[in-house]
This record gives C-alpha cells, structure tokens and sequence, in this order.
C-alpha cells in the first residue's frame, strides 16, 4: 500500500511544484480590441490585434493562456495563441466575441466584443475550434 | 470500467488531437463539452480505484504484492514465451511461481504506473489556473504519452484474454463466464495457481 500511495503522491508532489512561480492565471487580466475598431469595414480573413495585460499568450500546449474567438453566437470557436491573428468571417456585418482562455481550453470571465462589416474575400465560418492542436 | 475507460480513451484524444477526431468532438458536443465529460469521468474513475483501495485494502495488497515481486526464472519464461505464442501445440511456457505470469505483471505494473500519471497530470490539467504553464505543459505531454502506453497495455491484454491466440483458448470464460479455466490450461499458465487448487478440491473431498 506504502508503495501505491509512493507511485500517487510523488509525481503529484512533483507536478504540484510546478506551482512556484507565477501560474498561468487570468485573474485581473484586462483584454482590449486594439484593431479593428467597433463599426469598421474589413476584408476577410479578419485580423485581429489585441491587448492583454497580465496574461502571458501562447499556444495552448505552451500552458500560457489563450483566445477563443466566436463569430456571431455561434459554439465553435477560432483559438488564437497570439496577440495578433487572422480569424475567417464571412461577408456580412457580425459580431466578433474573444474570450480569454486557460491552457485547457476553460474560459474565463475577461472578453471583449467588437463588430465589424466584412466585405470581399470573406469566408465560411471556422470549423468546430479547439484541439490542442499538437 | 470497460466502458469508462473506453470513453476516456475515446474523448481524450477527441480533445488532443485534430483532423479527424475533429468530428469526434462533434459527436461529444463540441470540444469544452467532451474535455468537461473527459474530466468527469476521470475524477469519478479516479474516486472509483481510491474507494476500492479504501475498501478491499487486503486485496488491493496482494494484488500490488503479488505484480511487483519478480523472481529469476521469470527471466527463463519471457525467453520462452515467444515459442509459445508462435506454437503452442509444440511449445509451452516455462514454469512460474507467481500469482500472475510474468507478462501479466509487467502489464499489471505498466497499466498501475499509466494509470498513476494519467491521474496525476490529470488533475494538474485540471487545475491549469493554478499551476505554471510549465507544470501544466509537461503534465500534457506525461498525460499524452501514458494515454498511448496505456492503450498498448490494455490493447495486448484484451488480445490475450479474448481467447483469440491459440495458446489462450479458454480464458475469455474464465474472465467473462464462468470464472472457470480447463485444468490443463491452468496448469500450463498458472501453474502454482493450479497446484494450490487441486490441493484445495483434494482437502475438500477428504471424508
């Protein structure tokens, strides 16, 4: 049983130590649309520049927070590692939602919303997002 | 527990991997709806194996005893084994001592140790806003490499007790039916179980 209880709380003790230092958060974090604005005319794919403070950004198997980018009200979502990005919309005028994301894809209560009117070279909604994508 | 694992298996790599099981996540209701299920399961998995041990704690003993003690003529079985697999009708296993054949405690030893990581690094995934992202991306990469260690575990041991190789004919219905084996099986695989049985049916029938 001493040996079974070994082979549990070691590596969990190990993996738990990972915990020094700063985790991977989002608490406090602020997220701001820097581009485009609310109301603006775009091309499709649409590129996204962002702002986030107090977050690092990365590519989820980096275990660095993430966004979910919705289009619409639409389930599926575009996970974007990066502060900058390109998401495809269709044609249309749509609202585009991001959402601050943990590592494993749970998300947290830090949004921002923007809409926008894509005109020429959009394309189809995203297929069904997330995946680690390794 | 087939079917828990089975899901698992199934919804973990929904999760992990694209392409494909892409659609797989569709089926499971979309990605946050699968990873959600495949965290569920796998506390409850985990809750289920912690209130076995809490419960059967004799057991849960022997059954660790009885897969980590290895002797040196097992050595002399995993050389023969190969034959035996090949031709049983012409070859047979060396003899073992143990509770379990030496495969079945190696395996039995991979799928406690997979099972150990995957529980682990499961819940430090779990957990992601509390842990570094360094802690949380080698728990992904530890949890990754135990789902596919694990999955060749279990894949050579429903080959095995499927009865499917010739030299195993038998032990699905000592596993699924019954629990009975034919004695000449028995003798063969287990053979100090075997010993110890016939003991047992010879004190039984001793007026």
């Amino acid at each position: 049983m001493r040996g079974l209880a070994l082979i549990v709380l070691v590596p969990l003790t190990l993996g738990l130590a990972g915990c020094r230092g700063e985790p991977a958060g989002g608490a406090g974090a602020s997220l701001t649309i820097e581009e485009p604005a609310d109301g603006d005319t775009v091309t499709g794919p649409v590129r996204l520049s962002l702002s986030a403070e107090g977050v690092e950004i990365g590519p989820p198997e980096s275990g660095n927070m993430h966004f979910h980018v919705y289009v619409d009200g639409s389930d599926d979502y575009t996970v974007l590692p990066a502060m900058e990005g390109s998401v495809p919309v269709p044609d249309g005028e749509h609202t585009l939602r991001i959402i601050l994301a943990h590592p494993n894809h749970e998300e947290t209560g830090t949004s921002a919303s923007v809409e926008v009117t894509v005109s020429g070279g959009g394309q189809s909604p995203p297929p069904a997002g997330g995946g680690y994508g390794y | 527990m087939y079917l828990t694992t089975a899901f698992l298996l199934v919804s973990g790599v929904a999760v992990i991997e694209e392409g494909v099981p892409g659609r797989l996540e569709r089926l499971l209701g979309g990605h946050v709806t699968a990873a959600r299920w495949h965290r569920w399961i796998g506390f409850a998995l985990m809750g289920a194996a912690v209130l076995s041990i809490v419960l059967r704690p004799a057991a849960a003993r022997r059954f660790l005893a009885d897969s980590v003690r290895f002797r040196r003529n097992d050595l002399r079985w995993f050389a023969r084994y190969p034959r035996f697999l090949l031709r049983p009708g012409r070859h047979t296993p060396a003899p073992h001592e143990g509770h379990f054949d030496p495969g079945q405690r190696v395996m039995n030893c991979v799928v406690m140790l997979s099972l150990a990581v995957l529980a682990v690094s499961g819940v430090i995934l779990s957990f992601a806003h509390l842990v570094t992202p360094e802690a949380f991306a080698w728990s992904l990469r530890a949890h990754r490499l135990a789902t596919w260690v694990l999955a060749a575990a279990v894949t050579g041991h429903v080959l095995v007790a499927s009865g499917a190789l010739p030299g195993y004919r038998g032990v699905w219905r000592a596993m699924h039916g019954d629990g009975r084996v034919p004695a000449r099986l028995a003798g063969l695989l287990w053979p100090r179980w075997a010993r110890e049985e016939a003991t047992r049916t010879a004190e039984r029938r001793e007026p």
